[in-house]
């Protein structure tokens, strides 16, 4: 396995560690632990908190689970599929980064934090998708 | 002759170091297009979610009271989904701490506390048993042809069947323009017919009960006695005791939560 890989599936596991626990929040029915005044509980009360009615941090949860086993399957599918899921978790954390902002008016840490792993997951799945070859991926 | 095999074998090695470099400008260029393909597809994924995520935001796009598709029935069914609702009361009715909300359908203003605040409320202190919510409706925002009147009186009736909570939230994702006329019977019936297991002609049917008049009046006179003049207000206290009024100036969270948890923490002790 080749460095980015691993770096790959390092963030992707982190990412899936936070968007579990949030996901189990919601179910639950707990308040997420927040460094800031209700700022994670209002994000997570507010009406994007939810896509066509299931919970953002669940289609996170699926979206991480997505990139870590897109991971092993070889081939371009494997690289471009990697990408498209990063690239749209990329896309979307940066309008629901927007939304906290500038709709809701709190910041969720664990949603920032997920941002940031999504983002840097972005870059390393174009990474590995523009060099697989030249490292030798196909030979 | 030697010199002429290593002729042979330097030109093979520059066909195959050209060939290698032509291959890898294909394969770069195909991974170019590759990674745009694959752009475009996340980014058209992206509008979608933005899309289907903003139907119902902070702006009501009033669909609903023009005709259209009432907006956020799945999300405000869940909301309520497992707490008791009795007439005007949201919440377990032994509830140490009571909050009454004072606020007329067609206030957008009381639209954006129901869109903010509201809802970490029900989660923390409503569905956990802790506070009971009364909603106490009042109609003079926007009540140009008795409007909020209308308004009001649905939903009274609607609290007979103890789904008040549900139909004013509804109220307010679906909210129209408070300068225009649209509480209409088709709207109320669109509003009403998305709340779970009501009864929506009984509903509408019921409003002529010289209860709900009655209902209205005396909410109007709770209003002015507290000495509240605009809408959404809020007074807060033990269940059973004298309220106070919550001097907000935003609808953040903690401006409720500090004069609840303050009660709550008094009615532990």
């Amino acid at each position: 396995m080749r460095k980015v890989d691993i770096a790959i599936g390092v963030v992707a596991l982190v990412g899936l560690g936070i968007a579990g626990y949030l996901t189990y929040v919601h179910y639950a029915g707990l308040h997420p632990l927040c460094l800031a005044s209700g700022g994670c509980e209002k994000v997570q009360s507010s009406h994007w908190s939810k896509l066509g009615g299931i919970p953002v941090a669940t289609i996170g949860l699926v979206g991480y689970a997505a990139i870590l086993t897109l991971l092993f399957v070889p081939g371009e599918v494997g690289l471009a599929g990697t990408a498209l899921v990063a690239l749209t978790g990329f896309g979307f954390s940066v309008y629901l980064t927007y939304v906290e902002l500038f709709r809701v008016h709190a910041v969720c840490q664990w949603c920032a934090a997920s941002a940031v792993l999504m983002t840097a997951l972005a870059a390393l799945s174009v990474v590995r998708l523009m060099t697989a070859e030249e490292r030798g991926v196909y030979a | 002759m030697s010199s002429r095999r290593e002729e042979k074998e330097r030109l093979r090695l520059e066909r195959e170091q050209r060939d290698r470099e032509r291959q890898a400008v294909a394969t770069r260029s195909r991974r170019l297009k590759l990674l745009g393909t694959v752009l475009a597809a996340a980014a058209a994924v992206v509008v979608i979610a933005i899309i289907a995520s903003g139907s119902g935001g902070s702006k009501s796009n009033g669909a609903a009271a023009k005709g259209g598709k009432v907006a956020e029935v799945s999300q405000v069914t869940a909301r309520f989904n497992g707490i008791p609702q009795n007439g005007l009361v949201l919440g377990n009715p032994k509830a140490p701490v009571t909050m009454v909300e004072f606020a007329d359908l067609k206030c957008p203003v009381c639209r954006e506390y129901t869109l903010s605040a509201f809802p970490t409320l029900v989660n923390r202190y409503v569905r956990t048993g802790k506070v009971k919510m009364v909603l106490q409706l009042q109609h003079f925002v926007g009540n140009q042809n008795d409007d909020s009147q209308h308004a009001a009186e649905m939903a009274l009736a609607v609290a007979k069947q103890n789904k008040l909570w549900n139909f004013a939230d509804l109220f307010y994702y679906n909210q129209g323009d408070e300068t225009t006329t649209y509480v209409t019977d088709p709207f109320l019936r669109r509003i009403a017919a998305a709340v779970p297991g009501l009864q929506v002609n009984q509903a509408l049917a019921a409003r002529s009960d010289p209860a709900i008049a009655q209902q209205l009046s005396q909410s109007s006179n709770e209003f002015d006695t507290a000495g509240f003049t605009g809408t959404p207000s809020f007074a807060v206290g033990k269940t059973g005791g004298t309220l106070s009024p919550i001097n907000y100036n935003s609808f953040d969270v903690s401006q409720f939560s500090g004069p609840i948890d303050k009660l709550l923490g008094s009615t532990a002790s």
